[in-house]
């Protein structure tokens, strides 16, 4: 079991980081990037993207922080002691995942300021998750 | 008690659900131009839109019944019923949508998604709130509980180091 729940962590935080690097190089690694790929940019011949093309974005988000962290925070939560920090943690965590397809949908209507969300809620949960998942593996390393 | 956590962990899953078939919802919405216009996919496209949705809705359904499972009483008769009528329901929307014509298919459909959507948020917050007395017939009343069966075995799991723990636990631990 134990082998089994490391290689399911080692595999959610790979996905996590290709899921990440995807992201920045569909939106870019900027927020002016971010803005101009999102919104558009008149002077320079850049289309805005259809919003149906984030709302998908935002659809296919959800189900992937869905499932990633739902296992991830399990593993967690099974691998730490009890604490106010595990549950403000896993509160984060959640909470932050669900504000970022939010900001992403934001974009179009709030600019700068929506994108500037979006980086922040989302480079919060993926490194929450990066966390988690490192300190589970180390407790699982420890306890051999 | 790591419990509370868990029924956290299940609440914000049924809030994500409802988030994602709020999206989708929306997204049929912005394509169909505010379903005044039938959505007229070609068949490999309404394919792979359904493949997706397939393994989706399918995986939600495994979690949704570990999270039942692990995180209260629950009876092998309602475990089952949950899974059949959870698969019957995602066989049933996604089936719709690639054989019956988009007038017929989609409210179909979407009601189909709006039902597993809302069963499987009503379930997880019923595991978030957790049962504090087992009914009658169930897992823990009969003895044949995960939890149960090992704490039987006279391990205790607190006393236990965590990765000895997990050796017998499932994936979300136990209630």
């Amino acid at each position: 079991m134990r082998w089994l729940i490391a290689a399911m962590t080692v595999t959610i935080l790979l996905a996590l980081a290709g899921h990440a690097l995807w992201l920045i190089l569909a939106y870019g690694a900027t927020p002016a990037q971010i803005l101009q790929r999102i919104a558009g940019e008149e002077e320079a011949f850049i289309d805005p993207l259809p919003f149906a093309e984030l709302l998908l974005q935002a659809h296919t988000d959800l189900f992937f922080a869905l499932m990633s962290l739902a296992l991830l925070a399990a593993v967690y939560i099974r691998f730490t002691k009890e604490s106010p920090v595990t549950a403000a943690a896993v509160t984060t965590l959640f909470a932050s995942a669900l504000l970022a397809p939010i900001a992403l949908l934001m974009v179009p209507l709030a600019g700068m300021a929506a994108v500037l969300l979006w980086i922040a809620a989302s480079g919060l949960w993926h490194l929450l998750a990066l966390y988690m998942g490192l300190s589970s593996l180390l407790a699982l390393g420890r306890s051999r | 008690m790591r419990a509370r956590l868990y029924r956290r962990v299940a609440a914000w899953c049924a809030l994500f659900a409802l988030a994602i078939a709020a999206t989708g919802l929306w997204l049929a919405g912005v394509t169909s131009e505010g379903f005044q216009r039938p959505i007229d996919y070609s068949i490999p496209t309404r394919l792979k839109i359904v493949v997706a949705h397939l393994f989706g809705m399918g995986v939600l359904l495994f979690v949704l019944l570990h999270f039942l499972l692990f995180s209260e009483p629950t009876s092998m008769r309602r475990l089952v019923a949950t899974a059949v009528g959870g698969t019957l329901l995602i066989l049933s929307d996604q089936l719709l949508v690639p054989f019956l014509p988009s007038f017929i298919a989609l409210p179909l459909s979407f009601a189909t998604a709006l039902l597993f959507a809302a069963v499987a948020t009503t379930l997880l917050f019923r595991a978030r709130g957790g049962a504090r007395t087992p009914p009658p017939g169930s897992q823990k009343a009969e003895g044949s509980s995960l939890f149960e069966g090992r704490s039987r075995q006279g391990r205790s799991a607190e006393s236990r180091s965590p990765a000895a723990a997990a050796e017998s636990a499932g994936p979300f631990g136990e209630a």
